[in-house]
């Protein structure tokens, strides 16, 4: 946070200034040089206080908008083990349902196919909508020029500089992703960052933008389980009755309408 | 092949797999909110525990299997003056003849010590949700509505007191917490405190030193002294 750097008193080397361990603490200069230690001046103090309160306030802000991404993160880690144990699932159903087809397949038993394609789409749905809607908020801010640090996206201070497609703020704790974009595309991409500082001036952000890739994985889910339920109707229209795969279940006499009754009674009298 | 005889036996290790996986979630959540831990809260606020786990993380405030009794307590003189931030929380099962009544307990409370403190009450007049409704203390008392001469202010908060003068003494502090979606503050009896729901202990436990503050600030401002975090010149201020 500090520009300028203080000498230290003891030898002259550029001292910097200890995170304080809470809000209200004074923190100290150190020197790494001869570990000289003092307080920040009183003034300096507060000034440095009352920062760390604005950077405290600006995450609790951002954490509070971002909070509906927590739906996001969850689905995104959970839905991949559901659409493996539905896959197991579909998968037992069809081949039971398939080898238990006297003639034709009930439509309710392929059920478990059509949300195993609709939580794939669903999946596929969220994906997009975050990658388009959501990841550009998320991106650092381009650096200067080359050579110099990218900015934290919340609160503009320096990122520090790693290999990594994530960083997190040193400052506000904020997560920025990092792209091959911020170093190879800084116009552009400072262009689009003035115009984004604009737009959000202008109340042109839309804070709805973090409820859409939780929601797009119902919208996208739903219309890929009717979907598949249409195609799969469709198949089975278009293929005709099935030849009988084995025993099967026990067919109505004929001439019967509707389900077979069993009685009861007499089979109970016949024992 | 009967395939359905042999469901039993592939759902077995997908279920202790999805318990072993949600284990391993809770876990990397607790890791991800490791802030909000008892150790770190109390070093955000400058207390020091008194009792509790330091590991006990308040996100995940989850309650022991069966009737239980604990207590949380950090003390500290962070700004000069007494706090104290206590959890007391608990389920007792009495059986009776004929059933069995199980009574849970929950209070949080951040106090400081603010002597010859007037009574007061503040609150949000429209919390976005039922369960950030604090539980009020001088609901009781005679207390009367009092305006902070600040438009916006009167407008986000309730300030209940019964002394007309209060108002304007509380703007610092009502400033701090404007933005804040969970709002209590309550004083007398030479105390200033907040009550924290069990529902909203995470969201405190995110922002402890921003209510300290406001609660320390609510305190100067009361005293007529000099809030500890005030806004320094940082622009220089023109005629």
């Amino acid at each position: 946070m500090s520009t300028e750097p203080l000498p230290c008193l003891s030898c002259g080397a550029p001292m910097r200034v200890l995170e304080a361990a809470h809000l209200h603490a004074t923190p100290e200069l150190v020197c790494d040089f001869c570990s000289r230690r003092e307080p920040l001046p009183a003034e300096a103090a507060e000034r440095h206080r009352y920062v760390r309160l604005r950077l405290e306030q600006l995450a609790r802000a951002r954490a509070q908008l971002e909070a509906p991404l927590t739906t996001y993160r969850t689905l995104k880690t959970s839905v991949l083990p559901g659409i493996g144990f539905m896959c197991v699932v579909a998968g037992i159903q069809t081949f039971t349902a398939v080898s238990h087809a006297a003639g034709r397949i009930e439509l309710s038993t392929l059920l478990p196919v059509a949300v195993m394609v609709g939580a794939i789409t669903g999946w596929l749905g969220m994906m997009f909508t975050f990658r388009k809607l959501v990841a550009p908020f998320l991106q650092a801010r381009p650096a200067l020029s080359a050579g110099m640090p990218a900015t934290c996206r919340s609160c503009g201070g320096d990122l520090p500089q790693v290999r990594a497609a994530q960083v997190s703020c040193p400052y506000c704790r904020a997560d920025n992703l990092l792209g091959t974009a911020a170093s190879a595309q800084v116009g552009s991409m400072l262009q689009a960052d003035a115009q984004n500082a604009f737009n959000a001036s202008r109340a042109k952000l839309d804070p709805s933008a973090f409820h859409k890739p939780a929601r797009s994985f119902y919208t996208w889910g739903a219309a890929g389980a009717v979907l598949a339920l249409v195609a799969i109707q469709g198949v089975l229209f278009a293929i005709g009755p099935m030849p009988s795969a084995g025993p099967g279940l026990p067919q109505p006499p004929s001439g019967a309408k509707g389900p077979q009754k069993v009685n009861f009674e007499q089979r109970s009298l016949a024992h | 092949m009967e395939i359905g005889n042999y469901l039993p036996l592939l759902l077995l290790p997908v279920m202790l797999g999805w318990v072993i996986w949600n284990k391993m979630r809770l876990n990397a959540g607790k890791e991800e909110h490791k802030d909000k831990s008892l150790q770190s809260f109390s070093e955000r606020m400058g207390l020091q525990i008194v009792q509790g786990d330091p590991k006990l993380n308040l996100l995940y405030f989850q309650q022991p299997m069966g009737d239980f009794q604990r207590t949380i307590e950090l003390v500290g003189r962070p700004y000069g003056r007494g706090v104290r931030f206590v959890i007391s929380d608990g389920q007792r099962t009495s059986q009776l003849v004929v059933a069995r009544r199980v009574t849970s307990s929950f209070g949080c409370r951040l106090s400081l010590e603010a002597p010859n403190t007037p009574t007061f009450e503040v609150f949000l007049r429209n919390p976005t949700n039922s369960a950030l409704v604090p539980t009020r203390d001088h609901d009781a008392l005679p207390l009367h509505e009092v305006r902070t001469g600040n438009p916006t202010l009167d407008m986000l908060f309730q300030v209940r007191s019964d002394n007309p003068n209060i108002g304007p003494a509380l703007v610092p502090a009502l400033n701090l917490l404007s933005t804040h979606q969970y709002v209590h503050l309550a004083g007398g009896s030479g105390q200033i405190w907040m009550n924290v729901e069990r529902v909203v202990l995470g969201y405190v436990a995110a922002a402890p030193a921003e209510y300290l503050l406001a609660l320390e600030t609510a305190a100067c401002g009361l005293e007529g002294r000099p809030a500890p975090a005030q806004m320094p010149a940082l622009v220089p201020q023109t005629a």
